[in-house]
């Protein structure tokens, strides 16, 4: 079942528009959003976490759309997990965990908190300690706990693991996958998108270019954008990655916005592209199955 | 393998030592604080005219000499630095407590909120402050009371500009948006997330702020609007003494040099305390 759901959202600051038109689904098995730095991940997620309301489209909660929603519930279902330096720097981890426990009591909250810190292999102990006292690693791990303590079904996670290094990166990502909840996971990380997210979307200039199952987006892209993307993972021994054309995105109206880069761009990419499937995934691409067959 | 809850934290949380001249202005900043408090008892003389003593220039009985109406200088600059200093920590509060009060409140609900309060504040801005201050002063009785108020309504405006920015920017970080997401209500998000991390900012300019409270209220008493006789106030000792100055010079002297030290030492320790919380405005030596 969808638990939240995007239908034509287009969000923006200050009236300036930067994400078009996105309608996507939160499915079971892990949902991927992936991008470059300011393809509009975040703001999207932003939107998903009820802290911004969208210039046009809705975001929909179960059968409401989330103006209209039981705001308490919702806040106890969805929650967010931040990076690492999502912490109070002022508070107590303990406080930072108990604030984010549904009991009433400081009592209460407190005999709760080891007990999160524990399922999220922390321990106790560090409770009485602040932010800048842990490293990058436990911090995400508190994040973590702090997001857990609400009980939710979804977990929004932003860049969880961006900030830390490879070893820790793979332990969080251990603790992430055991988690018994629904996630949307925003990275630009392809690895960690293969491994916790059963459906992904991809995001350039605040547009999905490609949506489909993970599996398949990675392994075969049918945007030259999704294959640019893993094309620049840098591989052990392998020579670095190439940029290629300008790093600005067209406006969308003149075109498709990322002709610019496109090694296949072509007269009729001056014509803006639409989703449309191809093998089993929605495409915004005129040449998608050309890349298909490079 | 190590356990994750054994990992090595990154970094330590001393604090930063201030500089030295931060350090000599602390120190200052607490004798002179110590010598207010401790009048009654460090004062060689009581606080009252022994006409017979009259105008006596600085020997070993009277320090600091005596005024015309025979009373201790020395006696009257202690008591006088209660009355300076409580001045300034009046100032200080009632503009910080207002102005910070509503710069966080601006800050963090942005909109049209944001609005009202910065254009207000701007009206308070727009006059120059000594002048608002003199304006105030000369409508309202002269007191030591007038002088704090005039003084506070021309202060406040700046705390709730720094704190509207500070707050504003506070407001946007990961960990205000997750209070936000369990449901926080925003008067308590304000509380326990924004007001206490937009403080460190404001504290530095309190202890900039201190010595220019304290000229500024001199400078009121000095033109006859604060303290009035017999209270012992630094700028009203100046102000007495300085028609004397050429015959009777140790009357307005000593209490000026009170004055120019206090303000000294607070603006040591305001340098120091901003160079050690914020780096990037380091002061080039």
């Amino acid at each position: 079942m969808t638990m939240l759901r995007a239908e034509r959202v287009t969000l923006g600051y200050a009236g300036r528009a930067v994400v078009h038109d996105v309608s996507l689904d939160i499915t079971a098995g892990g949902v991927g959003l992936i991008g470059e730095s300011g393809s509009g991940k975040t703001i999207l997620a932003r939107a998903f976490l009820g802290l911004l309301t969208p210039m046009a489209g809705n975001i929909w909660y179960g059968d409401q759309t989330l103006k209209k929603a039981d705001m308490r519930k919702f806040r106890k279902d969805v929650q967010p997990v931040f990076q690492a330096e999502a912490l109070d720097p002022r508070m107590r981890i303990g406080a930072s965990v108990a604030e984010a426990l549904p009991v009433r009591g400081p009592r209460a909250a407190r005999a709760r908190v080891p007990e999160l810190l524990e399922q999220v292999g922390l321990d106790p102990g560090l409770a009485a300690r602040r932010p800048h006292q842990l490293s990058g690693g436990q911090r995400q791990r508190v994040v973590i706990a702090r997001a857990l303590a609400a009980g939710p079904r979804l977990l929004i996670l932003d860049e969880p693991t961006s900030a830390l290094d490879v070893t820790v990166q793979a332990r969080i990502l251990d603790l992430i996958a055991s988690l018994d909840t629904e996630r949307l996971l925003i990275t630009h990380n392809l690895a960690v998108v293969r491994r916790l997210c059963r459906t992904s979307h991809v995001l350039f200039a605040g547009r999905v270019v490609e949506s489909g199952p993970t599996r398949d987006l990675l392994a075969d892209p049918a945007h030259p954008y999704t294959r640019a993307l893993r094309d620049a993972v840098p591989k052990l021994g392998g020579s670095p990655p190439q940029a290629r054309g300008t790093t600005e995105a067209v406006p969308a109206e003149t075109g498709c916005p990322f002709r610019l880069r496109c090694p296949l761009a072509a007269p009729e990419c001056e014509r803006p592209p639409v989703l449309r499937d191809v093998r089993g995934r929605q495409v915004a691409c005129h040449r998608a199955e050309d890349v298909l067959v490079t | 393998m190590t356990s994750p809850g054994a990992e090595v934290p990154l970094r330590r949380s001393l604090p930063r030592i201030p500089d030295r001249f931060a350090a000599f202005g602390a120190v200052l900043i607490v004798l002179i604080v110590l010598a207010a408090l401790m009048a009654p008892w460090l004062a060689p003389y009581p606080d009252e005219p022994h006409p017979l003593e009259g105008s006596l220039p600085p020997s070993g009985a009277h320090w600091f000499g005596t005024d015309q109406l025979g009373r201790d200088v020395l006696t009257r600059v202690l008591y006088g630095g209660r009355t300076s200093l409580s001045i300034a920590v009046s100032v200080l509060a009632v503009s910080a407590l207002g102005g910070v009060t509503l710069g966080v409140v601006a800050g963090y609900a942005g909109g049209w909120i944001r609005d009202v309060i910065m254009r207000v504040t701007d009206v308070f801005l727009a006059f120059p402050a000594l002048l608002l201050s003199l304006a105030l002063a000369v409508v309202l009785p002269p007191s030591v009371n007038t002088v704090i108020l005039a003084i506070a309504v021309t202060w406040w405006p700046w705390y709730t500009r720094l704190a509207a920015s500070v707050a504003a920017s506070i407001a946007t970080r990961p960990y205000v948006d997750a209070a936000r997401c369990l449901g926080v209500p925003a008067p308590l998000i304000v509380l326990r997330h924004v007001l206490p991390n937009s403080l460190t900012p404001v504290l530095v300019q309190i202890s900039l702020d201190a010595g220019g409270v304290i000229l500024t209220a001199a400078a009121l008493s000095y033109l006859g609007l604060g303290a009035q006789e017999p209270t012992a106030e630094w700028g009203l000792m100046v102000q007495q003494g300085q028609t004397l100055f050429t015959t009777n010079w140790w009357i307005g002297t000593f209490p000026g040099l009170a004055i120019l030290v206090t303000a000294f030492a607070f603006n040591m320790l305001g340098e120091g305390l901003r160079n050690a919380l914020d780096p990037r405005a380091r002061t080039v030596k």
